[in-house]
């Protein structure tokens, strides 16, 4: 420990201005010994100084508010579904059409029993907003954040060593019928040997799309990878096929596209008011690239 | 509850009044801290006890931060997304700023989250070294320009606390 003014640098000038050298008397005076001699320095220190307290003042009151209650029921109950933090923020200028993409995590099986199920989730969707007619959202809001980290996955190589096993080999194997699958061999001193085998539950492909009817209101449903969708109208005028097959057809191809920057809805009004004539064609092929969108808008 | 979630539940407040002078907005934040706590108590059983479990909290909760700025957009602006702030305006002109958050929220959010660590958790360098996983050097060196960015907007002189604690 020194007291020789040499030896202050801006590592102890920091540490002083933050109170960290609080415990360390003989450091704090050496400080300020140097300091005294330099009243620029001084001033520099005093305002750094200045702006913990500014920065403390202005949060403080956020310890004392009440914690939310999506948040402290994380802690009460854990198991079970997880809390939704309201509908997805997709509205187009387009009257007529509600787009509800409702997060459905269940873990059944049963496609017709998950179909039941969402087809209500998205009339609740549907109805839990007023019709809006504002102008389409900026381009900056279309990425779905909140709804891409819920599904997504990253995946470490699990460790045993707790249990002595210990990654040897991983591979990727083939894809199989659009399922994508990991290997992964484990081995021991003992010269046990298991082999862990990791794939994706969902296949890569077009998803077929369902129409129902509830409560006077037309619903295109679907299930794609870990993700619901329903896409609700309230009259028979629009034609919700169309659209339906032009988001799940987008969606597969994002899915293929690996690596690939998220396309992303540029002008929400281009997707265009619906007239028959406007809309791609129902029968055959969903409409691909430059048919439809001139003007290169996607849906992401 | 168990232990571990009890002292979780406890941490709760000091994690929203970071999550919010990191993210500047009230919504998004808790949306922060809930990813954070889903996260932590799945993986609770991985929090070694020789460590603070803050310590631990706050790593979780700058990493699902991270994670969230890199879904948005890879580009230089967008942690100022979530409000709408000149930030160019901000930098050239370096106008006085007589909002702190403001402020704090034109700062690249590296800078921003160690100065926040170490003014509102009160935490040693080498303890916000740990969290934000980078050598104790990098630490200081964004302190070094954090300070002094909002220094030129302003932040922090006595006049402006004073007024502060009239109000």
């Amino acid at each position: 420990m020194t007291s020789s003014g040499d030896d202050i640098g801006e590592r102890d000038l920091l540490a002083y201005a933050d109170g960290l050298l609080d415990q360390d008397p003989a450091r704090k005076r050496a400080v300020e010994l140097f300091l005294r001699g330099r009243p620029e320095e001084a001033r520099r220190m005093r305002a750094y100084a200045l702006q913990n307290e500014a920065i403390r003042t202005r949060f403080a009151g956020v310890l004392a508010e009440p914690v939310p209650e999506r948040l402290s029921r994380l802690l009460d109950a854990e198991r079970g579904r997880r809390p939704l933090r309201g509908a997805a923020r997709i509205a187009a200028s387009l009257a007529l059409i509600a787009i509800g993409v409702v997060l459905g995590w269940a873990a059944s099986e049963s496609a017709s029993q998950d179909e039941g199920v969402f087809v209500s989730r998205a009339v609740a969707g549907y109805r839990s907003g007023a019709a809006s007619h504002a102008a389409a959202l900026p381009p900056r809001e279309n990425h779905l954040g909140w709804l891409s980290q819920q599904v997504a996955v990253n995946i470490d190589v699990p460790d045993l060593s707790a249990l002595g096993l210990y990654p040897v080999s991983r591979s990727r194997l083939p894809t199989a019928e659009g399922h994508s699958t990991v290997r992964i061999e484990y081995g021991a001193p003992a010269g046990r040997r298991i082999v862990l085998v990791i794939g994706t539950r969902w296949q890569n492909r077009v998803p077929t799309i369902h129409l129902a009817r509830e409560g006077g209101l037309r619903i295109a449903h679907w299930q794609d990878g870990p993700l619901s969708y329903g896409l609700v109208a309230d009259s028979d005028a629009v034609p919700l096929e169309p659209v339906a097959e032009m988001i799940a057809e987008r969606q597969e191809r994002k899915i293929r596209a690996i690596g690939r920057e998220p396309e992303v809805i540029r002008d929400v009004r281009s997707l265009g008011t619906p007239q028959p004539a406007a809309l791609p064609a129902v029968e055959g092929n969903p409409a691909h690239d430059g048919e439809t969108q001139g003007t290169g808008t996607r849906v992401n | 509850m168990d232990d571990v979630k009890w002292l979780i539940a406890r941490e709760i407040p000091h994690l929203r009044r970071y999550a919010l002078a990191l993210v500047g907005e009230p919504h998004a934040a808790d949306d922060v801290v809930q990813d954070c706590l889903e996260r932590a108590l799945r993986k609770r059983s991985l929090w070694r006890r020789e460590g603070s479990i803050r310590s631990w909290l706050y790593k979780i909760l700058y990493n699902e931060h991270l994670q969230r700025l890199r879904r948005r957009r890879p580009t230089a602006s967008l942690e100022n997304e979530e409000i709408d702030l000149p930030t160019p305006a901000l930098q050239e002109s370096a106008l006085h700023c007589h909002d702190i958050a403001e402020a704090l929220q034109a700062l690249p959010a590296d800078q921003r989250a160690a100065i926040l660590l170490v003014a509102l958790e009160g935490m040693s360098y080498d303890a916000a070294a740990e969290i934000l996983d980078v050598p104790i050097g990098t630490v200081r060196s964004r302190l070094s320009r954090g300070r002094a960015a909002l220094r030129e907007a302003g932040v922090g002189s006595e006049q402006e606390v004073r007024l502060r604690r009239l109000k």
